[in-house]
């Protein structure tokens, strides 16, 4: 399969290099966002999937976060080189300002990505499982335990811990790592959503532009 | 020739007196029940989030944990600095000595304790249909927050805007109370979403255009404003422009929960913070709501048609709407 997938994704790549030549971008640049290109066209064709406006495909969610978590981490990193913004370019000059929430950001949407691929055969919500304690806990689908009144207020009003791992993927607990071994239990559908989630807290703070 | 003008010169300068003492005087704002029901906080919490207080007023950017309600993130408007308040309830920093009247009056009215008009900044406009047990659910939901000590920093606005007097003005002009009553041959889903959007979700604050005096063009209501505080753009978010983008009640409402475009593309800028920081928290049913309301604000119950280059699915390498300097 990884094959394949590789395969795919070079054709992803070439096809989609073409059709950016005439954006003006060149070298690095016209790299990334081809990268980025290719990211975005994945969430697309996955996002039907997880409104459940089409069928669950366990192996397109699979490739698609293979293929997602190929373009993040190192590979995101070498691809922006400091103040690399010649041309026509998105990229926000603070990227290299803060660099290390960047490259949180990039390594978070790794582990997310990765934990996508793994977790694909869950389903979009995992078929609940004979777990015990803490477990059980931590999966979707599975009763989860009743969150008191009084945390649901907190939330609300944003003065309770930060809810799961979301949008908080550079937060002191998570190490990347940890993450994907926890977050591989759990049903693509929240997975995807914290994919989306990481790319949005990334271009609301590195993209120029954009709204 | 000279005293004419000093006496004109003067005599302007009396008008001017007298027309600050007038607005100063111009008493503003309505008399508020002595009695409020009892208060759900959990209720009062949800209508908090999906009001936007928490998001306006916490600092997300702040460095270390945000404290939650303590004052927020500055506004940078063409009408000077504004900075969100600290609204815990500590009793100096907070509004910790204020009653239940003096909230209800601020939020439904935009009036201070002291009886003086708020800038409209503070989107009290589109509060000003809360119901008293909605009031009461909020001021219960707002004693529970952590008091801080420390107060926000002071607005920074210049002459003119800094004669807060002068916002009676603005007030009497532009202040007008959304249009939330249920419409006859709707369906519940839909007023729902119209409730929301035209109320508490406050959706018009940014993406209805704005004249000079900094009120609400009736005229381009939903159509989009590309002079946000901090130079963010929001789209237009009429239903024909919505529909033509791709959108539909079901990838609407799931964008306001994960932020993600039609196109696989994701919110950027403020609307990013609107998600993460408001809509993610809303139930699945009142995202739906809000997208249904939307796509068919006249509430003809019929949806509109996709474009034909929407309906064929594009191919796996199309780029051709990758244009990057496009607003979402």
């Amino acid at each position: 399969m990884k094959k394949r997938v590789v395969v795919f994704a070079l054709g992803l790549t070439a096809a989609a290099g073409i059709a950016m030549a005439h954006s003006g971008a060149t070298g690095v640049v016209l790299e990334r966002m081809t990268g980025m290109t290719a990211m975005r066209d994945i969430m697309r064709d996955l996002a039907p999937m997880m409104q459940g406006a089409t069928p669950y495909d366990a192996l397109a969610v699979s490739e698609g976060g293979y293929l997602i978590a190929s373009h993040a981490g190192d590979t995101m990193r070498a691809l922006f080189p400091n103040g690399s913004l010649e041309g026509v370019t998105y990229a926000n000059p603070t990227i290299w300002t803060e660099w290390e929430e960047f490259s949180a950001l990039a390594d978070a949407l790794r582990a997310y990505a990765e934990a996508l691929s793994k977790a694909a055969p869950n389903g979009f919500e995992p078929v609940p499982m004979v777990m015990s304690g803490m477990k059980a806990a931590a999966v979707s689908g599975t009763p989860k335990p009743e969150v008191g009144q009084s945390q649901k207020i907190a939330s609300l009003l944003g003065y309770a811990a930060p809810k799961g791992v979301a949008l908080a993927p550079a937060s002191r607990s998570n190490t990347p790592a940890a993450l994907q071994a926890t977050m591989s239990e759990l049903g693509a559908g929240e997975i995807f959503e914290q994919i989306s989630g990481s790319c949005s807290a990334c271009h609301a703070r590195f993209r120029k532009g954009r709204s | 020739m000279r005293g004419l003008i000093r006496f004109t010169m003067a005599s302007g300068a009396v008008a001017a007196g007298v027309g600050a003492m007038a607005l100063y005087l111009w008493p503003i704002g309505e008399s508020v029940p002595s009695e409020f029901p009892q208060g759900d906080a959990l209720k009062g919490a949800y209508l908090a989030r999906a009001s936007g207080c928490v998001s306006c007023h916490t600092n997300f950017e702040a460095e270390g944990d945000a404290l939650a309600l303590a004052g927020g993130a500055p506004l940078d408007t063409p009408f000077g600095t504004f900075i969100p308040p600290n609204i815990t309830p500590h009793p100096d920093a907070g509004i910790g000595r204020w009653t239940i009247q003096d909230f209800a009056k601020a939020v439904r009215q935009g009036v201070s304790p002291e009886g003086e008009p708020y800038y409209p900044v503070f989107t009290y406009s589109f509060y000003a249909k809360f119901t008293d047990q909605q009031i009461a659910d909020m001021w219960e939901a707002f004693r529970t927050v952590p008091a801080v000590a420390q107060a926000a920093p002071e607005h920074d606005v210049g002459f003119p805007f800094g004669f807060r007097s002068g916002l009676k003005l603005w007030r009497a002009r532009f202040n007008t109370a959304p249009e939330t009553a249920a419409l006859m041959g709707t369906t519940d889903d839909w007023n729902r979403g119209r409730l929301l959007v035209q109320g508490p979700a406050h959706c018009s604050a940014c993406h209805t255009g704005r004249n000079l005096a900094g009120g609400l063009k009736a005229s381009e209501v939903f159509a989009g404003n590309d002079d946000l505080p901090g130079g963010s753009k929001a789209p237009s978010i009429r239903s024909e422009d919505l529909v033509a983008k791709g959108w539909t009640v079901s990838n609407l409402a799931y964008a306001l929960k994960v932020g993600m475009l039609p196109s696989g593309d994701v919110f950027g800028g403020s609307m990013a913070e609107v998600v993460a920081n408001g809509t993610s928290f809303l139930t699945n049913a009142d995202r739906t709501a809000i997208a249904t309301y939307l796509l068919d604000p006249e509430g003809t119950g019929i949806p509109q048609a996709p474009p034909p280059e929407i309906t064929s699915k594009a191919g796996m390498v199309d780029h051709s709407n990758m244009n990057m300097a496009s607003t979402n």
